[in-house]
């Protein structure tokens, strides 16, 4: 067992600019694709949603009875997807991708903000576990099933929260009406007006693949993206595609400064969620106490640590304010311990330990390996697929 | 559409719009620019990114001036249009492109008014030519000496403006040199991206440019706020620019009302000096300039329009389109207007009232995307037949009324003119009223001495013989003033002296006036006054002299009248006929022009087929009319060049055709010979002034003229064909360009097929400018450019220092009235005072604004575009978000936060905040239109307004001056608490039940003037404990309840209180 305390932070924060590698879709029907040049044309959504709308009291809460829900199981992280994905751009591209740890952005995010979550209540029960496995001479991160479907069982059972559920939806039904399916010069008038009244799914999703990292760790992060600003670029200028991405998110109306203090909170989650992948700019609509939509506010993701910092209101002294430079300190220091730690051919239990101020990482018993690396993790379709290219190249 | 009239209308209702264009000075162009501004230097106007330029409205005053002699030559023509372009280039100094539109071969529906135009100026040439003939004829007879030059000049034909014309290619020519050459030799333009869109590309020049407009807008890398200007003269840039909705959007014009120099006459240009000409064309060139701001328009037009109580979601920019659709129907280009709506007499405020009334009753607005809702037209003009019956009756009172007025003034001057003439007519006041030599002619004056264009045909001995009539006819004796003026203006040659005698005999025999009948002239002076009653006629019958109007719209029964006189019918069922096909072809027509605006031109073909408009009241049934599909367009073709010249031009224009066209134009056996009369009526059709009224030329049949014309082609050199073909546009760009080098390849490599022409596209986001480019046959890299003038000393270019390539839009789509993602708005420019003055001042009767203010202009307003760059001012600041919630809590004090519950407009993100931050203050403005507004204002200077429907609770703390008016259906519970020195005004006016709740505890040591007017069936708790001196005034009106404890200790108490 490793550990690795709160306090850890690495010394350099130099960070890789984050490059897109590939990109996939799952539609309404549950159903994954993975051609890039359909999913680029017809699986994007376009960020259309002008100031003098917000004039109209846009209620969220609208059309809840009709909402297409996946069902929670269905809905666990799809880690055997994104290796799909992975390994189309790994075969297109003839060679093994090029980083030290490949994880789910969501994981990541975690991990990272875990310094500043400890208030946070939504860990309360248990202590946030994720499993880890090392494999071909990479970390390989994701959800633990075991921790998720416990999670699961705990919402299940818990009394039905209206209010929460409301507040649930209101996030993909401003995602919704917030976006549109073609950029705006195809989208006809009728459609744009009728997205108030669409139905609203959390089935349909625009997933990527990033390569990013900080000092020498390169990370590979499969991430979900909300939209795009204006269009996505061409072939050639596909590099920059990363610019375009927006973040949506909504919140509930600021109005004392404890609200507004928590709201930072918020924002730097949101934060760490959007850097981590190189998104640049965040989206917050707020709502009220009834769920309609307010005020629309956005954030460059570059400003947002400043802004934090800077907040001329806080009442709270600088040090005891979230910093996002020690969060970036502290992710880097995750990397390199990770990196260290994880040796190939085992697999381990990462465990966020709030009591402790520490994440610990538990060595795996023999039969969750196994079974970490016969599709709980990692798919038998992708091992043999590393494993047929490292018999054909040679090793490097 | 009447340029002036509505450009006084709107800037005397909207003063703001307008500013001055500031000018730096250039220095002197002899000298290179050497001290002066020069492009690249920021410009004080606020930067632009493209400016479109309506060549029309800069080759017309260049090539014809009115306030300065004209051009000697063509080529010191196109400098002076060069003069004139670069002086205007140097006030908006575009970054990113500039477009030049020529007009095009116009839709068939312009060619009409085209044409009527040009039929005129064909004839006021005449006219001039003869004037000028005569003036000179008459100075050499007293001995003065005219030079030879200007006597053999002919003056030059401004129908040469058209499309297909030898002039128009030079013109291209000229233009393209100088593009080029400004590209090659002037820093500032390296990176400008010019378009021309010549005379060869079909449609009119403002059309043009709102086509690439939209067509931009379409390309995704589009900055929503691309800052524009458009320059033309034209009053529709302002409604084109509005229909783009693009905000950033103004209008450079000359200001014509500043120092309005006389317009030379013909005598003028005969005698002027070269001094005196060099000073008029100095003059000239320090004309000013106005912007006309779209974007503060758009703010006026915000209040304007503004509906809380709307079945549909209030929208600014459908509401602008409606808008701009009623303006369209009070005047264009391509419809006669509609008898009651005139913009001279407020018929848009007109219109827009009935509108106001209408659009509650309605599903939805009446325009969508450039398509009209017929049973919304329908209900509109509906409201408008109300009013119709009381335009009239008023409009005909007050002519009376200056009529009478003017009669009374010159009755005056008349008798005092006549005297001077009968006992001082030897002495020579003015050359042309003493004439020294036995003159064949007798110029005619009216009754207040100024000389009558035109002339009796008399001999002296007429003159002696007849003297008697022809005195009394330069007095006020109507009929014989009548008389002559019929004689004058009938243009045939009865022998003058049997005219005179014919005149005077009935004159003798029509005693009788006939009351109801009134005489308009041609000339702006009044023949008719007579000082007891109106004119009367002077004829056997039949009452159809030109200028007589017999409608008569005041009176009961003009309908009828009105058809029957203008369409020829008699009998109701023929007159119904008439009706429906006008009111059809009305709609078809105003269909027609919404379309064009906004989606681009619906046909090539169709036209209005009728010289006048219907009534209002005839819009009934509408959905019968136009029948279950619909107003249908077929697209068709745009003319040819030649075809359109042949369509416009008379006659008198053929010289600018090719040989083989102008037979058919005069030859009599010619078969469309028709198509072209030497005379035509005008029909004053009720209005004074020459050129209002309507010309009444017979409409084109197309398929006999395209036959004609067709037939001649054969005959045309190459050259001539040439012209007669439709091109596209081009694009000019210098080397610096970022395309340049992928235009290049166009040239260089080479063509893979040649039957399929390669086309390379390029976005928005290199260089501000999208679209595709195609190689241009004829030119080459390696090739030289000279000057195609011979004046000017122009250099000739290398082909390789600039580029040239075809130029193509980005493919078209259907466009939709809506703001772009991203949009900043800018600064707002109007302020409390504007805003209140455009809500009030409109009651529903019309226009009540005051003529005789002065308006005040936006003298140093600097339109910088959007308010900045960063992203996040895309979204006003409201309540309720975390950069709001910051900013208030810093500008109020520590404890205090401002939350101001604004659902509506009017929220201003950079306002001005009395002694706190500039630029990033919180708007302590509110007006709050709509539902559920609560204002928690704690601080200073605090205006509330809550119109509206507003279940508002305003609660007022107050460190300074608070201000408070409710008004509409409030719930307002207002308290007030006042410290320090208060204005405490409380105006509610409600109309419902409403508990006012007015707690007014007046803490001073200080002078408290409360003025609380109540006028409400309420309950009003009053505790008014006012310490100290006060002022106090409660006037409570209606039944008031008065529960409360007054109590007013010490001081001065003039407080009363009425029950």
């Amino acid at each position: 067992m490793s550990v690795l305390p709160f306090s850890s932070r690495s010394q350099t924060t130099a960070l890789k600019q984050p490059k897109q590698l590939f990109c996939y879709a799952r539609d309404i029907d549950n159903k994954f694709l993975f051609d890039e040049e359909e999913v680029r044309k017809n699986h994007v959504k376009y960020y259309y949603l002008p100031d003098s709308e917000l004039d109209r009291g846009i209620d969220l809460s609208a059309g809840i009875a009709k909402f297409q829900k996946i069902p929670l199981e269905d809905n666990l992280a799809q880690f055997d997807q994104f290796l799909i994905a992975l390994e189309q751009w790994e075969q297109h591209e003839q060679k093994k991708v090029d980083v030290d740890v490949i994880a789910f952005r969501g994981v990541m995010r975690k991990l990272m903000t875990a310094i500043y979550d400890g208030d946070n209540n939504n860990e309360q029960d248990d202590e946030y576990t994720c499993s880890v496995v090392g494999f071909d001479g990479q970390v390989f991160i994701a959800e633990n099933a075991e921790y998720e479907s416990k999670r699961l069982q705990r919402e299940r059972s818990a009394p039905p929260d209206e209010y929460r559920a409301k507040c649930e939806y209101s996030g993909y039904k401003f995602e919704t009406i917030a976006t549109m399916d073609k950029p705006w010069s195809e989208t006809t008038r009728t459609e744009l007006s009728q997205r108030y009244q669409k139905q609203v799914n959390n089935y349909e999703q625009y997933l990527v693949g990033v390569r990013t990292g900080i000092h020498d760790i390169k990370v590979l992060m499969g991430a979900e993206v909300d939209c795009v600003w204006d269009y996505m670029p061409s072939e050639k200028g596909f590099k920059q595609v990363l610019d375009h991405y927006v973040e949506l998110k909504t919140s509930r109306t600021i109005e004392t400064p404890k609200q507004m203090l928590q709201f930072e909170t918020k924002l730097f989650r949101t934060w760490a969620q959007c850097f981590l992948i190189g998104v640049k700019k965040i989206v917050y609509g707020f709502r009220d106490a009834k769920l309609v939509l307010r005020t629309v506010e956005s954030y460059l993701t570059e400003e947002v640590p400043k802004m934090i910092k800077e907040n001329p209101v806080n009442k709270n002294p600088v040090h005891k304010r979230v910093n996002c430079m020690q969060a970036l300190k502290w992710y880097g220091s995750i990397l390199s311990w990770l990196k260290q730690e994880v040796s190939d051919g085992k697999s381990y239990l990462l465990v966020i330990d709030q009591g402790r101020q520490q994440l610990r990482l538990e060595s795996a018993s023999d039969e969750q390996n196994a079974q970490l690396r016969s599709g709980q993790l990692l798919t038998e379709r992708f091992i043999n697929w590393r494993q047929n290219t490292s018999r054909t190249q040679p090793d490097n | 559409m009447g340029v002036p009239a509505l450009f006084r209308w709107l800037s005397r209702k909207y003063p703001k719009i307008i500013s001055p264009v500031i000018e730096e000075d250039v220095g002197d162009a002899e000298f290179g620019h050497a001290d002066g501004a020069k492009y690249q230097d920021p410009n004080p106007n606020g930067e632009l990114d493209n400016l479109y330029l309506d060549m029309n409205g800069i080759v017309h005053p260049c090539s014809h001036p009115e306030h300065k002699p004209a051009p000697e030559t063509e080529d010191e023509m196109f400098l002076d249009i060069f003069t004139y372009t670069d002086r205007v280039l140097m006030m908006a100094r575009p970054r990113k492109v500039l477009m030049i539109a020529v007009d095009g071969v116009a839709p068939r529906a312009k060619m009409n008014q085209q044409r009527a135009r040009r039929f005129r100026s064909a004839q006021d040439a005449k006219l001039a030519h003869e004037e000028k003939q005569r003036q000179i004829k008459e100075k050499e007879l007293r001995g003065e000496m005219i030079d030879n030059a200007i006597k053999g000049k002919k003056l030059w034909d401004s129908n040469a403006i058209t499309p297909g014309t030898p002039f128009m290619d030079n013109l291209a020519l000229a233009l393209r040199y100088w593009v080029a050459y400004k590209l090659v030799s002037d820093p500032g333009w390296s990176d400008l991206q010019v378009i021309i869109s010549d005379a060869t590309v079909p449609g009119e020049g403002e059309h043009k440019l709102m086509s690439f407009i939209r067509s931009q807008r379409l390309d995704p890398s589009y900055n929503p706020n691309t800052r524009h200007a458009i320059y033309g003269l034209d009053a529709d840039l302002i409604f084109l620019g509005l229909a783009t909705h693009e905000p950033h959007f103004r209008v450079l014009r000359e200001d014509v009302f500043a120092n309005q120099s006389r317009q030379l006459r013909v005598s003028d240009h005969l005698l002027m000096s070269e001094d005196q000409k060099q000073l008029l064309r100095a003059q000239d060139a320090k004309k000013p300039f106005l912007w006309l701001h779209v974007n503060v328009l758009r703010e006026y037009l915000q209040v304007e329009l503004f509906n809380p109580q709307l079945p549909f979601k209030f929208d600014l920019e459908r509401a602008i389109d409606d808008w701009v659709f009623m303006c369209f129907f009070v005047g264009n280009d391509f419809l006669p207007h509609l008898p009651s709506l005139d913009v001279r007499d407020n018929g848009i405020d007109i219109l827009v009232n009935c509108w106001k009334r209408v659009l509650p009753r309605l599903k939805d607005y009446i325009t969508c995307d450039g398509n009209l809702n017929i049973e919304s037209v329908e209900k509109l003009l509906g409201a408008l037949a109300y009013k119709e019956d009381e335009i009239f009756k008023r409009r005909h009172d007050n002519e009376k009324r200056k009529e009478e007025n003017d009669k009374r003034r010159k009755v005056m001057q008349e008798e005092d003119k006549a005297l001077k003439a009968q006992y001082m007519s030897t002495v020579s006041k003015g050359k042309e009223k003493a004439p020294l030599a036995p003159v064949a002619t007798m110029p005619l004056m009216d009754t207040s001495g100024k000389v009558v264009d035109g002339y009796a045909n008399l001999t002296n001995k007429d003159i002696v013989n007849n003297l008697g009539t022809i005195t009394k006819a330069h007095m006020s004796n109507a009929e014989a003033a009548a008389a002559l003026k019929k004689l004058i203006d009938s243009k045939k040659n009865i022998s003058a002296v049997a005219a005179v005698k014919e005149a005077s005999e009935s004159v003798t025999e029509s005693t009788e006036v006939s009351e109801s009948d009134n005489n308009t002239l041609t000339n702006d002076t009044s023949l008719t006054n007579d000082k007891k009653r109106p004119i009367g006629e002077v004829q056997e019958g039949e009452e159809t002299e030109p200028n007589g109007d017999v409608v008569k719209m005041w009176e009961p029964g003009y309908h009828k009248r009105y058809y029957e006189s203008k369409f020829h019918v008699s009998g109701d069922e023929a007159v119904n006929e008439v009706k429906k096909g006008l009111v059809r072809s009305y709609l078809e027509g105003i269909s027609w022009v919404l379309l064009y605006y906004y989606q681009g031109c619906p046909s090539w073909q169709w036209y209005y087929p009728y010289h006048y408009a219907p009534f209002a009241a005839d819009f009934v049934d509408l959905h019968e009319i136009v029948g279950d599909e619909g107003i249908q367009f077929k697209l068709g073709q745009p003319f040819r060049p030649y075809e359109q010249l042949m369509s416009v031009l008379p006659a008198a224009s053929g010289h600018t055709l090719p040989e083989v066209f102008r037979e058919l134009m005069s030859h009599p056996e010619s078969e469309i010979i028709d198509f072209y009369p030497e005379d035509f009526e005008i029909d004053m059709n009720g209005k004074k002034m020459s050129w209002q009224g309507i010309a009444l030329l017979p409409f084109i049949d197309e398929k006999r003229l395209l036959e004609a014309v067709q037939k001649k082609y054969e005959l045309l050199t190459e050259e001539e064909m040439d012209r007669n073909t439709n091109k596209e546009a081009e694009l000019i760009v210098s080397k610096a360009n970022k395309n340049y080098k992928k235009f290049l390849e166009l040239y260089t490599e080479a063509e893979e097929d040649s039957a399929t022409p390669t086309v390379v596209k390029f976005k928005f986001l290199r260089s501000g400018l999208a679209g595709s480019a195609m190689k241009i046959a004829k030119f080459h890299i390696a090739g030289l450019l000279s000057s195609p003038l011979d004046m000017g000393n122009l250099p000739t270019l290398r082909n390789d220092q600039y580029m040239r390539v075809t130029y193509l839009q980005p493919a078209k789509t259907r466009g939709k009235s809506m703001l772009l993602n991203g949009y900043i708005p800018h600064v707002k420019a109007l302020t409390q005072q504007d805003i209140d003055t455009i809500t009030y001042s409109n009651n529903g009767r019309g226009n009540n604004y005051n003529r005789f203010r002065t308006p005040n202009d936006n003298r140093d307003y600097v339109n910088n575009g959007p308010s900045g760059t960063e992203s996040y001012l895309q979204y006003q600041m409201r309540r309720g978000g975390y950069r709001a919630f910051v900013e208030g809590m810093l500008s109020g004090n520590s404890n205090n936060y401002n939350n101001n519950y604004n659902n509506n407009y009017n929220n201003n993100y950079n306002n001005n905040n009395y002694g706190q931050r500039q630029g990033r203050g919180y708007n302590n403005r509110n007006q709050n239109y709509g539902q559920n507004n609560q204002n928690y204002n704690q601080s200073h200077n605090n205006q509330n307004q809550n119109y509206g429907q507003n279940y508002g609770q305003n609660y007022n703390q107050n460190y300074g001056q608070n201000y408070n008016q409710n008004y509409g259906q409030n719930y307002n519970q207002s308290y007030n608490q006042n410290y320090g020195q208060n204005y405490n005004h409380n105006q509610n006016y409600n109309q419902n039940y409403n508990q006012n709740q007015n707690y007014n505890q007046n803490y001073n040591q200080n002078q408290n003037y409360n003025q609380n007017q109540n006028y409400n069936q309420n309950q009003n708790y009053n505790q008014n404990q006012n310490y100290g001196q006060n002022y106090g005034q409660n006037q409570n009106y209606g039944q008031n309840q008065n529960y409360g404890q007054n109590y007013n200790q010490s001081g001065h108490n003039s407080g009363y209180y009425r029950r």
